[in-house]
């Protein structure tokens, strides 16, 4: 009886002890997984950021205005300065490959020679709370927006990225991020 | 009962086997999740970081900006004496680049994270509109104002009515004013004969007087150009006739007005002129813009007058009513006579402390008259190397032409009704240019930009013509090279008439603008005079309105290898946070050379020579004038002299056993950084043998390592041997103060001073430490 009693209260204990562990860790990997996505998604953010803080204003394609906006830039960057004038880069583009979800940059675009480099492989193909409706669902100003897209607004642009993280138990985690810099290069390409 | 007891016995400890058990588990799990905790807090802090180090990056650059407007080097902080930001470090490096503008480059630590970023700049604005170095005295009448090229041209910004020329008619032109005037000599030559367009020879060889009355001949339909004294005997004044008549014709012409009375005085008084100068290139090139009657509220029969005027608040013509920019590095003083007047539609603005004066009814200044906060130091020309070809008087019918590219002449002449045309893309380098009456100067920058070097002087004598022939200034550049010997003769003198685009930079020499010369552009001279009736009129094209260095171009830049070491910068360098400089007073005031005159707080005006650091600012009371000259490091020039070499590693005979230099030596060996230099400073003054070490380092940047040799002072001659033989990080300006500072020197280091072997002295501080020796 004595053993019974003892087994039964710490079948109890264990069960109990059990859940609350469960529990804990399930709100622990979560947590986990959106500190990590957070992370990825201000890292991302970052890399795109200085791209475009160092490109030419000048050349930083296409330019459309609000509420419509692009998910692929082309711009080029500043190498240095030589007898006062700037050595340009040749274009570089960064871009959302929607079908795979990727945020990718490349130099020498289009041609044969053309370095891919994947940023993420988690972007979604529209902003967070978006629908391809022809309306602004989110109510950012933007219609049909893409999981990564840049607005320009004369020398600055708004960068919004969204990334999501679908776990094995098919829980979906997702984050936005957006920031917005200024092309600090505003010289003239020459012809 | 002894059996239940054994067998308690063998129970007891159980529960705590259990606990442990458990307790174990559970720490297993926590120091699990401690573990994943604090990876991911290092990932984020990690991540935060690298953002802290850029924003430092970029406030050290904000801050070696504004010291760059200030006229300071820009240096902030170093990497051996960082400045502190919030939680970092920051220090901005300088670097003089061959073409003037500055490199600055900006590193940031904080925790883990680091960034360097590069800024160019160039710290001269270069849009000072009419900008004289010395005191600007306007004693005539004048008219400046301004205008922006790039919103269009100055007629349309001066609200004056568009005139459009029938492309049939190619000798005939607006100028900016919206006035017409007719080219005699491009009228000869697009003229047709028998339908055949007249080549420049063809045209060259005809006579003005034999051919023109024939005028059916020509496929240009003169009949619309009616005129009485045409036909019958060639009027120099008939042209304005019968353009003027042509536009009667037109539709929404103008009525011709009566106020030709002055315009055929003129022509009366030329005609004697004129009859002896057949052919190509007479003097009838444009007429004269600015108050010779010329304007539209004199001249009855310009087109303008049917759109009224559009300017009546200008006595002086048209204008635009604004942006205009007279300057001057020092006062600028209005002494006009009785009765004359100018009108400056924009800001004048005197030096430093220095003001406006004359300001009566008779002058009108709608803009601010404020002094500049800084003097404008005006840079010397860089004349480019081309092959100069001996001298050349031009004085042929045919026009010279200079056609693209690049050239060079002792010296250019153009002589009486003789051409010289310079086609851009151009760049032209004479040792004198002169223009003779009559003689045409045409700068065609319709392909490209026209530069112009003279080396010597310019004379563009009263009666030659000078043609720019597109209206952006921009593209028509002079930049004189010489200095004047004499202050009553200057070097550039445009008496020519002209409406002249473009700019004229001649730093060291005065520029007389006369009457008839007439600028859409700006002009930067030593000293300027102008002639009565000018007119100025400022492009304003891209002007910001403040001394703000312009900002050529940004990037990210690899971090510099003392800062790619892992951990916490203050560790990194050996220092309490406490201690280390705020970024707010880490400018290197020591490589800032500055003259000052100033009121002190007494009231007494004086004035200071020196370097920035030395001065102090608390007795300043007002500041009259101040002229800092930033000691920057120069780029190398690409394929330039070999870097020195560190000096040997060989053993100092000086105090070999010296105690003390082993300790210095273990400090070198094992610090760097500031605490190098702390530890050492505790340790002046240093011993010889401590000297040597110290130079021979490298470690401590040249300031540290002055300021450690000066505290150490009197030096042997060993260590002064050494920085004047063997070369060493240190500069000029360091290696002077260590050397005044051990004055009076022995005759070996003096003897070295003057050979200079590494070359280390600059010829000024050389001569100082002479002079201090003498």
């Amino acid at each position: 009886m004595e053993v019974m009693l003892a087994s039964a209260l710490m079948a109890v204990v264990t069960v109990k002890v059990h859940g609350v562990m469960t529990t804990a860790n399930c709100a622990n990997t979560e947590a986990t997984r959106r500190i990590v996505l957070e992370d990825k998604a201000r890292r991302v953010l970052q890399q795109i950021a200085v791209a475009i803080m160092g490109a030419n204003r000048e050349t930083l394609i296409p330019e459309i205005a609000s509420p419509a906006s692009m998910s692929d830039v082309r711009y080029q960057v500043n190498l240095g300065v030589e007898n006062g004038e700037v050595i340009w880069g040749d274009p570089e583009r960064i871009a959302l490959d929607e079908p795979n979800g990727a945020v990718f940059w490349s130099d020498n675009v289009g041609t044969a020679t053309e370095r891919r480099v994947t940023w993420t492989r988690i972007a979604t193909p529209f902003l967070e709370g978006e629908l391809p409706n022809g309306m602004d669902d989110n109510g950012n100003g933007l219609i049909d927006e893409k999981g990564l897209c840049f607005e320009v607004d004369r020398n600055a642009v708004r960068i919004r990225l969204t990334l999501e993280n679908v776990a094995d138990d098919g829980q979906v985690l997702t984050e936005t991020v957006e920031t917005t810099v200024t092309c600090r290069n505003l010289t003239t390409v020459a012809e | 009962m002894k059996g239940w007891s054994r067998s308690k016995d063998a129970k007891r400890g159980a529960a705590l086997v259990a606990s442990l058990v458990v307790v174990t588990i559970v720490a297993m799990l926590g120091a699990g999740y401690l573990q994943i905790s604090s990876s991911l807090m290092r990932r984020q802090t990690h991540a935060v970081d690298d953002q802290h180090a850029f924003y430092l990056a970029e406030a050290g650059l904000a801050e070696a900006f504004q010291a760059v407007r200030m006229g300071r080097s820009g240096q902030v902080g170093s990497e051996t004496d960082p400045a502190r930001h919030g939680n970092g470090i920051v220090w901005v490096d300088v670097l003089e680049l061959e073409d003037c503008s500055v490199r600055l480059d900006a590193t940031g630590m904080q925790g883990g994270g680091r960034a360097s970023l590069s800024l160019v700049v160039e710290p001269i604005d270069n849009d000072l509109g009419f900008f004289a170095d010395e005191d600007l005295v306007i004693d005539q009448v004048i008219l400046v104002d301004g205008w922006d090229s790039e919103e269009g041209s100055y007629s349309e910004q001066a609200g004056l009515e568009q005139i459009t020329i029938d492309p049939t008619y190619p000798y005939l032109h607006v100028d900016e004013l919206e006035r017409i005037v007719f080219y005699e000599g491009t009228f000869y030559r697009y003229s047709s004969f028998d339908g055949t367009v007249m080549s420049v020879e063809e045209s060259a060889s005809l006579s003005r007087l034999v051919n023109l009355p024939g005028a059916s001949t020509y496929g240009v339909e003169l009949d619309d150009f009616t005129d009485e004294s045409w036909e019958s005997d060639y009027d120099p004044g008939a042209e304005y006739d019968f353009v003027k008549a042509y536009f009667q014709g037109s539709p929404g012409a103008p009525e011709s007005g009566g106020g030709d009375s002055k315009r055929d005085d003129d022509d009366d008084d030329e005609e004697d002129d004129d009859d002896d100068k057949g052919g190509y290139g007479a003097d009838h090139a444009p007429p004269a813009p600015g108050a010779d009657g010329a304007a539209p509220e004199a001249d009855g029969g310009s087109p303008s007058d049917g759109g009224g005027s559009a300017s009546p608040q200008s006595d002086l013509g048209p204008t635009t009513g604004g942006g205009a920019l007279l300057g001057s590095n020092g006062s600028i003083h209005f002494n006009l006579p009785e009765g004359q007047s100018a009108e400056v539609w924009g800001d004048v603005r005197p030096g430093p402390g220095r003001s406006v004066t004359g300001m009566g009814t008779d002058v009108t200044v709608t803009g601010e008259t404020e002094p500049r906060a800084m003097e404008v130091e005006l840079p010397e020309v860089d004349v480019p190397v081309v092959l100069q070809q001996p001298p050349v008087r031009h004085d042929g019918l045919l026009p010279m032409l200079l056609a693209h590219g690049s050239y060079g002449y002792e010296s250019i002449e153009v002589a009486v009704d003789a051409e010289l045309v310079v086609r851009g893309p151009a760049t032209l380098v004479v040792g004198g240019l002169s223009l003779e009456p009559g003689a045409i100067l045409t700068l065609d920058t319709r392909g490209g930009e026209v530069v112009l070097y003279v080396t010597g002087t310019m004379d563009l004598q009263p009666g030659s013509n000078v043609e720019t022939t597109s209206d952006e200034p921009d593209k028509m550049t002079v930049q004189v090279s010489s200095a004047e010997t004499d202050p009553l003769v200057p070097g550039v003198n445009l008496e020519a008439t002209s409406q002249f685009h473009g700019t004229i930079y001649a730093p060291d020499t005065g520029v007389r603008i006369g009457s008839d010369f007439e600028i859409f552009g700006g002009v930067v001279a030593k000293r300027i005079e102008v002639g009565a009736g000018a007119q100025l009129h400022f492009d304003s094209a891209g002007f910001e309105g403040s001394a703000l260095p312009d900002i050529v171009g940004w990037r990210v830049i690899e971090v510099p290898p003392v800062a790619q070491q892992a951990g916490d910068p203050f560790r990194l360098f050996g220092v309490e946070p406490d201690t280390v400089q705020a970024l707010s007073v880490a400018h290197d005031l020591g490589a800032v050379e500055m003259e000052l005159e100033f009121v002190g707080t007494d009231g007494v005006e004086r004035s200071f020579a020196g370097r920035e650091d030395q001065f102090d600012w608390n007795q300043v009371e007002r500041v009259v004038r101040v002229d800092r000259t930033p000691d920057r490091p120069k780029a190398e020039p690409s394929g330039g002299e070999d870097p020195v070499e560190p000096p040997p590693d060989e053993p100092d005979p000086v105090d070999p056993i010296d105690p003390a230099r082993v300790d210095v030596a273990m400090d070198i060996a094992s610090l760097s950084g500031v605490a190098l230099k702390n530890a050492l400073q505790a340790k002046t003054p240093l011993t010889t043998g401590d000297s040597m070490l110290l130079i021979d380092s490298w470690k401590l940047g040249p300031k540290e390592v002055k300021n450690l040799l000066v505290a150490s002072t009197p030096l042997d001659d060993a260590p002064l041997e050494r920085l004047l033989e063997a070369g060493s990080k240190i500069n000029s300006k360091e290696l002077e103060d260590v050397l005044l500072a051990c004055t009076p020197l022995s005759p070996d280091v003096l003897a070295l001073v003057e050979s200079n072997p590494a070359g280390i002295l600059e010829d000024g501080e050389r001569d100082k430490v002479l002079q201090a020796n003498r």
